[in-house]
């Protein structure tokens, strides 16, 4: 046996207990607080639990969204056990899930909500024009904006460009992920682009950054989602069926862009999926389905490689041939992602993930779904978090 | 010729904005171990070292990868896109530079380049790359 905790979690393994999910994508009129306030609820609701049952608050939203602290406030609830900001950019979600597993398993505190709410879209004003630092940067990290990449579609585009100068990845490969995530999307009411597309459709669409066209970016949304995280011995009080966390990962790469940097060619996910899969006591063989964070077509394609999915270099091909979409050998995204479906950081590919575990997929319900493998993304490829999800208390071995 | 963006000077980039200006393009040598760093690092990535000392680069390098960014759909007709690069300088480090005027049909990994510097209204001279023809 294992001297991994998690490994060898019985009563005391930790648990997603509650999903909140508020109306996402073009909802205007409320603060990205009114809608972390909301996800929280709609999740206690989920659970079965009074908002007063929560004794731990973990927020996450992007900087300058004003989800913090206050929240506590907010919620009415004067005597928590654990308060905290996390902020990992896209990997957050995953790391909210990780620490408040480690807490709940130790008694720092029971009933832990993890919540993420965005509100970036104003009526009548373009993505960009929010998302666009309007202010004179400085210094030499200044740089990189300086020469022209104005956001993070042109940075990841390099990355992108250079993957496919060196493994031969092309841009309809490219497009391959995006018309998977569609597909999943048409399955998903919840899903903000469900209009049917093609390869065909993605060359078309106009140029982001080369070689990213319009259809390989993630969509922007307002919303929450919160996800409750307790023990399994308390999952039986619960409402609904827990969705077990069996292993997590997390790796920061802050690339340094020198000589020899594996920048584009391999991410932090090499080593936060593996570790992941070694805590949970199972192979990239054993997992039944990846809901993984899609900013662009570009970062599935990586991350199915760095997981061992497929090899190194192999993920344009691995794409292409289907393997993802419904019907493929692997589900990836099973509601659309963050392409097609909706963009709410990490809380994308973990809500999809306990929607699946729980068998609450409707027409997009995979049936096999005893090891769910969930990514978070963040930076540009620098921070990564892997959960490996499952509605079985213990899985094969352990 | 598409533009760079104004930046500002700050304590950490002083020394490498008076080279530009001069026409020269500076870059962080450890003094202990001799590792040529990523510009912006205050610590070196060879050996944690703290002292490192701005010294006079070729001025070469060679294309890691680039992206092409296409005028806004609200700029004026005929305005170019905007060509970036990763360069990586002949002593190593990487450092993400317009290529102006580029002929997008030379664009290839190993590209050898050259460094050329532009002003722009506001802000502080920047390196720029060119083909080595």
């Amino acid at each position: 046996m294992s001297e991994n905790p998690f490994v060898n979690a019985k009563a005391n393994r930790p648990a997603i207990v509650g999903l909140g999910m508020t109306e996402l994508g073009r909802v205007y009129g409320k603060t990205a607080t009114d809608f972390a306030v909301e996800a929280v609820t709609l999740a206690a609701k989920d659970a079965g639990i009074s908002v007063k049952g929560i004794d731990g608050v973990m927020t996450n939203c992007p900087p300058g969204a004003g989800v913090g602290l206050a929240l506590q406030r907010e919620l009415g609830l004067p005597n928590l056990r654990l308060l905290t900001e996390i902020q990992g950019y896209g990997s957050s979600a995953g790391q909210m899930v990780q620490y408040a597993s480690m807490a709940v398993m130790n008694g720092l505190a029971d009933v832990i909500v993890c919540v993420f709410a965005d509100a970036p879209l104003q009526e009548g004003k373009k993505a960009s024009e929010v998302y666009g630092n309007k202010q004179l940067p400085a210094g030499m990290t200044a740089l990189r904006r300086a020469s022209g990449i104005p956001g993070p579609p042109a940075s990841y585009a390099m990355a992108a460009r250079r993957h496919m100068e060196t493994y031969g990845t092309t841009s309809e490969q490219l497009g391959a992920v995006a018309v998977a995530a569609r597909q999943w999307a048409q399955l998903n009411p919840q899903a903000q682009m469900r209009e049917p597309i093609t390869i065909a459709d993605h060359q078309a669409s106009r140029m982001i950054a080369d070689p990213f066209h319009l259809l390989d970016c993630c969509i922007v949304s307002n919303g929450g989602i919160a996800v409750i995280v307790s023990r399994g011995d308390r999952a039986a009080d619960m409402a609904r069926p827990p969705v077990y966390v069996h292993g997590m990962g997390q790796a920061h790469a802050a690339y340094v862009m020198e000589r020899g940097g594996d920048f584009g060619l391999v991410s932090p996910a090499a080593i936060s999926g593996p570790a992941a899969l070694k805590m949970a006591g199972v192979s990239v063989n054993d997992v039944d389905m990846a809901q993984l964070y899609d900013c662009f077509t570009f970062t599935t394609l990586i991350t199915l490689e760095d997981y061992g999915f497929c090899a190194k270099g192999e993920g344009g091909k691995f794409v292409a041939s289907g393997a993802i979409a419904p019907g493929g050998s692997l589900p990836v995204n099973t509601g659309g992602g963050e392409l097609s479906g909706f963009y709410m950081w990490g809380m994308t590919p973990l809500s999809e993930a306990v929607i699946q575990g729980r068998g609450d997929g409707g027409e997009r319900q995979q049936s096999k779904r005893d090891v769910i493998m969930v990514s978070g993304n963040g930076g540009v490829l620098d921070n990564h978090s892997t959960l490996i999800l499952s509605p079985h208390q213990s899985l094969k071995g352990s | 010729m598409a533009t760079v963006g104004a930046i500002a000077r700050d304590s950490q980039s002083e020394l490498f904005f008076d080279a530009t200006e001069r026409g020269e393009l500076l870059v962080r040598k450890c003094d202990d171990c001799g590792h040529f760093n990523e510009l912006s690092h205050p610590l070196c990535t060879g050996c944690g070292s703290s002292d490192l000392t701005w010294i006079k680069a070729a001025g070469t390098g060679t294309i890691v990868s680039w992206t092409i960014i296409p005028p806004a759909r609200n700029a004026e007709e005929g305005t170019p896109s905007t060509v970036v690069a990763l360069i990586e300088l002949a002593e190593g480090p990487w450092l993400w530079a317009q290529l102006p005027d580029i002929d997008m049909s030379k664009l290839a990994v190993g590209a050898a380049m050259s460094v050329g510097f532009v002003r722009p209204e506001g802000g502080e001279t920047l390196p720029v790359f060119f083909l080595v023809s």
